[in-house]
């Protein structure tokens, strides 16, 4: 599904990433762990296709295929999906008819027809449920105003609706309360099947148990330095990064 | 007054209200006078306005006013009555003092000869609260080539109505457009106007169109203005608020879609004469190409005038690294207790929100068409009647985007 081939990636000229190499398969789900500014969002940002984020060198495989060319909502519309660490505020932009337009863009790329509308409304109203989230949200400007959790939330409604097969989660558990991030989480579960792939980026052992990965990495300046099974995110709770960071002599 | 020394004088006046505008072509060029375009050619597009107004049931009133005169045949009025007065020949005296604004007001009434005075009637029998806004439309026509209408609308006491001004340009591709609109409005009135223009293909690099509007407020009185503003080559819309009375407001909006060379010059003034009036002011443009877009607001507020709120904001967004945007909020305070806030931003659009919808799957285009739909929504919020306008904008930026 996934290929990072040793990335060197800068922002602003400054290299954050120093050689990642990360492989994810359909079906998988991958957790990544790390301290703060090791470059676990600049990631994100690079398979997404931030326009911040520099490559140096290195490929990005997308199902075989390099995406390092393709805009943004390109990489989207081949199934990328980044659930933000910090949502964007677009003040003007209503909630609902950005959600319909995204599924219309895709439906396109697929070459099907736009949704109909009542239809549309079905599906929404579907996924709402899922993430536990009113439809009042629907009416308000995209993201404006909404609380640390709200936005979080409103991160996972759009990937219910959008169905991505890469999506990455970037600490989308910060700032959810404890029933929020069960029901997010167990949305998150209801999506995971053999042809879908996840990245799962968070500080907390506590999501992992209720989005239980296949792999856990453990990323430092730029790289994975460690990688394990699920017993990894354990150990990292118990014992923090210092043991991981020591310099091998 | 000749053309030719309107020209002169316009251009050698270099005063702080002129100081942005660049007359140096104005000055060379050449308007021949004699009328040409023919009536018949723009009494088809006024009869396909007309239609159009009537179809979607936005207007109660369409005045159609042709070199100044109300046409009755083209026009449907039961709300307004008509008059006109016939200006004096000016004694044209103390020359030395002239100043470009004061050249506009003189050739202003020299051209127009006389002033059309549109009453709005007083709707007898209603009451505060089966009171009902009355819709006219304006549509100014102007066939001859140096062209100037003076209106003055009374709207009486307790009356509520919206003006729609629609102002035709001449079909020939090079004029000098001077009209003068003044709104007074008595106690307890509520008014709005919406300014728009409809431009012809062969509307080019010689068509100057200047336009002063002066609205008066009694006690009590709401004011909303819309102007709507295009890409004619060259705009000066200066736009003068009095509060005469006291307990009133005045919400001024401005949209700007500029995609040629083209220059927008936008003076506000507002004068808070009296206590307890609020005004506000929400001007933003997007400029492309060689667009030249200068917007001045200047709120002056009176000894006396205590507990006045103002408040102006102007943010321009601009796609091209030679497109200009200057912003002068200016404010002239003579008393303490009042509260005056503004605003300019100059930027783009904001690369944070296009990297979020497109990173969902929405098209750079599709995308930027969002963003901007969300930018000039709320300058409509107050304009029910300018649904038609809006879209027109969205499908114009479509098309440039
Ligand atoms: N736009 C930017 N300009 C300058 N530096 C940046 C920019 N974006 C990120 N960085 C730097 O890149 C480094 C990696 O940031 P990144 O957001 O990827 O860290 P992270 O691992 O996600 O951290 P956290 O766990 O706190 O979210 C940090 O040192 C950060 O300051
Ligand atoms: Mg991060």
């Amino acid at each position: 599904m996934l290929e990072i081939k040793n990335v060197f990636a800068s922002i602003n000229g400054v290299q954050i990433l120093k050689g990642t190499n990360l492989t994810i398969k359909p079906g998988e789900v991958h957790a990544v762990m790390g301290p703060n500014g090791s470059g676990k969002s600049t990631l994100s940002k690079l398979v997404s296709g931030h326009p911040d984020v520099e490559i140096e060198s290195g490929d990005i495989l997308l199902n075989g295929e390099s995406i390092l060319d393709d805009d943004p909502d390109i990489r989207a519309l081949k199934g990328v999906f980044m659930a933000f660490q910090y949502p964007v505020e677009v003040p003007g932009v209503q909630n609902g008819s950005f959600l319909r337009m995204a599924y219309n863009a895709k439906r396109k790329f697929q070459g099907l027809d736009e949704v109909d509308p009542m239809d549309f409304e079905e599906l929404i109203q579907e996924k709402l449920k899922w993430v536990g989230m009113n439809e009042k949200f629907l009416d308000r400007p995209l993201n404006q105003g909404f609380s640390g959790g709200e936005k979080k939330r409103n991160e996972i409604l759009q990937l219910a609706v959008l169905e991505p097969t890469l999506s990455i989660l970037d600490e989308t558990d910060s700032g959810l309360d404890i029933d929020a991030l069960r029901t997010v989480s167990e949305a998150v579960n209801k999506m995971i099947n053999k042809d879908r792939s996840f990245l799962v980026i968070t500080h907390y052992q506590r999501l992992l148990n209720h989005i239980v990965p296949d792999v856990v990495h453990i990323f430092s300046e730029g790289q994975i330095i460690k990688t394990g099974d699920k017993s990894l995110a354990l150990e990292v709770e118990e014992k923090g990064y210092d043991w991981l960071l020591q310099p091998v002599s | 007054m000749k053309v030719i020394d309107f020209q002169e004088k316009i251009y050698n006046d270099k005063t702080d209200m002129w100081r942005f505008a660049n007359f140096s072509k104005l000055k060379k060029a050449t308007f021949s006078e004699e009328a040409e375009t023919e009536l018949c050619d723009i009494e088809s597009k006024i009869e396909a306005i007309i239609e159009d107004d009537k179809s979607s049931d936005r207007f109660d009133d369409c005045v159609v006013i042709i070199d100044g005169q109300v046409d009755n045949s083209l026009s449907g009025v039961q709300n307004v009555s008509v008059d006109y007065s016939q200006f004096e020949t000016s004694k044209n005296d103390d020359e030395s003092v002239e100043t470009s604004d004061s050249v506009l007001d003189s050739s202003n009434r020299e051209w127009s000869g006389s002033q059309l005075i549109l009453n709005l009637d007083v709707d007898s029998e209603s009451s505060a609260e089966t009171r009902v806004q009355k819709r006219v439309k304006l549509i100014i026509v102007s066939s001859e080539k140096n062209n100037s209408v003076n209106i003055l609308i009374n709207c009486p006491e307790k009356s509520e109505s919206s003006w729609t001004v629609l102002e035709v340009f001449p079909e020939s591709s090079s004029f000098i457009q001077n009209h003068q609109l003044t709104v007074n409005q008595s106690d307890s009135s509520k008014v709005s106007v919406v300014y728009l223009k409809s431009l012809n293909e062969s509307t080019s690099s010689d068509s100057y169109h200047f336009l002063k509007s002066l609205v008066n407020l009694g006690k009590d009185c709401e004011l909303k203005t819309l102007d709507c503003m295009e890409n004619s080559s060259f705009t000066r819309h200066k736009l003068t608020v009095n509060f005469e009375g006291e307990d009133s407001t005045a919400d001024l909006f401005g949209l700007g879609l500029f995609k040629d060379e083209t220059a927008q010059h936008t003076h506000i003034e507002i004068n808070h004469k009296v206590k307890n009036c609020t005004s506000s002011q929400l001007y933003k443009h997007m400029l492309f190409n060689r667009a030249y877009v200068e917007f001045s607001g200047l709120v002056s507020v009176s000894v006396g005038a205590s507990g006045t709120l103002s408040n102006q904001s102007n943010p321009n967004l601009v796609f091209s690294d030679d497109a200009r945007a200057y912003s002068r909020p200016q404010l002239n305070i003579l008393n303490d207790d009042v509260q005056c806030n503004h605003g300019a931003t100059v930027g783009q659009i904001d690369e944070l929100s296009l990297f979020y919808l497109k990173s969902r799957g929405i098209s750079e285009k599709e995308a930027k068409v969002v963003l901007l739909k969300g930018f000039i929504e709320d300058v409509f919020n107050d304009f029910p009647e300018c649904e038609q306008e809006k879209r027109s904008y969205l499908e114009e930026l479509r098309n440039i985007l």
